[in-house]
């Protein structure tokens, strides 16, 4: 499933945003410090040309933030985003409102996100008019070629109302604004959530195909597995903040190395019961992203967990090629972790 | 003189599952462009200690039925047809024999029901207060009861102490299908219990929904848009499509051999889990939408998006009848199989390329 690699549209390294959380008046006028939400916590992600890269992960796991991120709707704390090569991380003004250009992000509800009082047409080109791009003609242009690039036909939706439009066609009126600026990276934040199943098809395919055929980078952000599993090439698996698992979509899928990745497939319910599917409690909740466990964050509720685990956060690990992985399980025998503290080990009947 | 905690464990435990008979059920709401009927003479049968999985999309009619079966619905919805516990009509009962039903009798959980307690009160009062309002019990037993459903639903005792806002959503979620089980009702109705939560959140709850229906041999009707779900959890299935039952049979026979196009659809569009080495299938979307049901179709409401649509599909309404183990309403029930193999390819279902 890999795509030719070398064409790094956007790389994120050691990516970290973090939020001031709310403090009570009272402790604000003692003088009492406000606890940080640890929302992304150390991710290096890349995504290449024409590559969709899913990340999957429990609600406050920071997926969204990592997305919003990468097309600097939030400010990162540290770290660096690499845009073609070049750096972009603290970019402002006009250069900034060039980059957001050619990073656009497709939202979750596309019953907000789209202006009710604007027509199709003025809603695809808003964003030509903010960036001053063309003439009106050149303009009334792009629109009709985005709009049929989302198979719309222009001359029977170009003056409708978001109203008049079921999910399916509103999210795709979304995909057509974020495509108009002829963007090179597209954040694609939960785009089928909200749509009923015999439509979410429809817009994933869309996805798929638009990457290939304009050479875009997709971020693909989902709590569904299953749907990553048909457009993504590339899976990256988070949990509180990081960046558990990483490989080929099918890898991580069919051979998750994290006990996490593990859990988090075994919990997918499946329509064919024929065979029983191994079902396994994980215990707890998610830590709070304000307190940040010392050691690997899934310790605490890892059946495998050892005093390694809950002394020293592991690295990101490759036991197999392109398939890394944040696990003491896969601790490469050339380490430098004193020996004394009791390693994790693989349960028996693996 | 008020039951002890052994009495009343016992004599909520001896209580039989419920039968529910739903009769010619019609729903509609007047609105103010006319009348909308959002249900359309539904009928099926839940047997006592099983659990009826009521599938579609959104507007279909599903959860409409569920709140007419707890008579939830506003004074405009008109309902007609009967809704059968144990024999007895919930839409003929008055609001005395409504509210002795309801609770004890029949206990609802919906997607958002993590956000229907109280902000004000603890859990633990808010469980014990559901229970006084039904069992004449003292506090104390009362709220041994809850710290036995907490336990159930795997939330720790000493949390019943404190409020809504200090759980998280999945644990808020737990709190109220630990209260919906707390008088063990006969039967459950359970409205995308687990929709709004992460995938494991997800499955636990599932996990713990039909262990407790199963061991305490309850009654369910789950309503999903998942079939997969519906598939690990319930004997029977029907499949709603714009307010009306197009199939319905048990769950295995329905989703490996469907009869009606829309069945064959729904589950072409369905992402799953790939098995290893298993080439990536094509995730087929049914093109079209639900029809206007201020003015339905006169033919068969699924035929605007059927590929398989004939001149008989415009012109007359299919009946629901029976073929095989299961039930089906399509025309062309006798062309099934053939339907089943074209339903496969994702050429068969690009009716044009007007796009949803």
């Amino acid at each position: 499933m890999s795509v030719e690699t070398g064409d790094t549209v956007i790389e994120a390294r050691d990516l970290k945003t973090h939020f001031k959380g709310h403090t009570g008046l009272i402790s604000a006028l003692l003088g009492g410090e406000s606890e940080t939400v640890h929302a992304l916590d150390g991710v290096d992600l890349h995504i290449a040309k024409k590559e969709i890269v899913g990340i999957v992960g429990e609600s406050g796991c920071g997926k969204s933030t990592l997305g919003m991120t990468l097309v600097r709707m939030h400010e990162p704390t540290s770290g660096n985003i690499l845009f073609n090569g070049q750096d972009i991380t603290h970019l402002s003004g006009g250069k900034l409102k060039s980059y957001r250009g050619a990073a656009q992000i497709i939202f979750q509800d596309p019953y907000s996100s789209l202006n009710p009082r604007l027509t199709v047409d003025q809603i695809i080109r808003e964003p030509l008019d903010i960036h001053r791009i063309g003439t009106s003609a050149e303009k009334t242009e792009r629109v009709a070629e985005v709009l049929s690039r989302v198979r719309m036909p222009p001359e029977t939706y170009l003056h409708r109302y978001p109203s008049d439009l079921s999910g399916g066609q509103r999210q795709r009126v979304a995909i057509a604004r974020a495509l108009v600026l002829r963007p090179k990276l597209i954040v694609a934040d939960e785009p089928v959530s909200m749509l009923d199943v015999s439509i979410q098809a429809g817009v994933l395919e869309l996805l798929n195909v638009l990457s290939k055929e304009l050479d875009l980078a997709v971020l693909y952000i989902s709590h569904d597995i299953a749907t990553v599993g048909y457009i993504c090439d590339r899976v990256a698996v988070m949990y509180l903040g990081r960046v558990v698992e990483e490989g080929g979509s099918d890898d991580v899928m069919h051979t998750p190395l994290h006990p996490y990745t593990e859990r988090l497939m075994a919990a997918v319910p499946s329509v064919d019961t024929s065979v029983p599917r191994q079902r396994v409690e994980l215990q707890g909740e998610v830590p709070s992203p304000t307190d940040i466990p010392a050691g690997c964050r899934f310790a605490g509720r890892c059946p495998l967990a050892a005093e390694l685990c809950h002394a020293v956060e592991p690295e990101l690990y490759e036991p197999l090629p392109n398939h890394r992985v944040r696990c003491h399980l896969y601790l490469p025998a050339d380490n430098d972790i004193p020996a004394d503290l009791a390693r994790p080990e693989f349960p028996e009947n693996r | 003189m008020s039951m002890t905690f052994e009495a009343l464990c016992t004599s909520l435990e001896s209580k039989p599952p419920v039968r529910l008979q739903v009769q010619d059920l019609s729903v509609t709401y007047s609105t103010s462009k006319g009348p909308v009927r959002a249900v359309s003479q539904i009928n099926f049968d839940v047997e006592p200690g099983t659990n009826f999985g009521l599938v579609g999309e959104s507007g279909c009619g599903k959860s409409t039925v569920v709140k007419s079966l707890m008579r939830l619905l506003p004074d405009s919805a008109k309902v007609g047809g009967k809704v059968l516990l144990d024999g007895k009509d919930v839409l003929a009962m008055d609001r005395k024999a409504l509210a002795a039903v309801r609770w004890t009798q029949i206990a609802l959980v919906t997607q958002s029901a993590m956000n229907s307690l109280d902000p004000v009160f603890t859990v633990g009062d808010q469980i014990v207060e559901s229970i006084r309002a039904h069992v004449d019990v003292s506090h104390a037993v009362a709220w041994a009861r809850a710290e036995q459903m907490f336990a159930m639903v795997g939330l720790p005792a000493e949390r019943l102490r404190e409020y809504p806002h200090q759980f998280s959503g999945g644990m808020r979620q737990r709190a109220v299908i630990a209260m919906a089980f707390s008088l063990n009702a006969g039967l459950l109705l359970a409205d995308e219990p687990t929709t709004a939560l992460d995938p494991i959140m997800q499955d636990q709850i599932m996990s713990r929904i039909r262990d407790i229906q199963q061991r305490l041999h309850r009654s369910m009707v789950l309503v999903t848009h998942d079939i997969a779900v519906v598939s690990e959890t319930c004997e029977t299935v029907a499949i709603m499509y714009a307010g009306r039952i197009v199939e319905m049979g048990p769950t295995r026979d329905v989703l490996n051999k469907a009869y009606h196009p829309y069945t064959m659809g729904l589950q072409n569009a369905f992402p799953r889990i790939r098995a290893k080495g298993e080439s990536k299938p094509p995730l087929i979307s049914i093109s079209g939408g639900l029809p206007d049901l201020l003015h339905p179709p006169k033919g068969c409401r699924f035929e605007p998006r059927c590929p398989f649509s004939t001149e008989r599909c415009r012109a007359e309404d299919p009946e629901l009848r029976p073929v095989g183990t299961v039930m089906a309403a399509c025309h062309h029930i006798d062309r099934a199989e053939e339907f089943r193999r074209a339903a496969l390819k994702a050429e068969t279902w690009r009716v044009e390329e007007d796009v949803q």
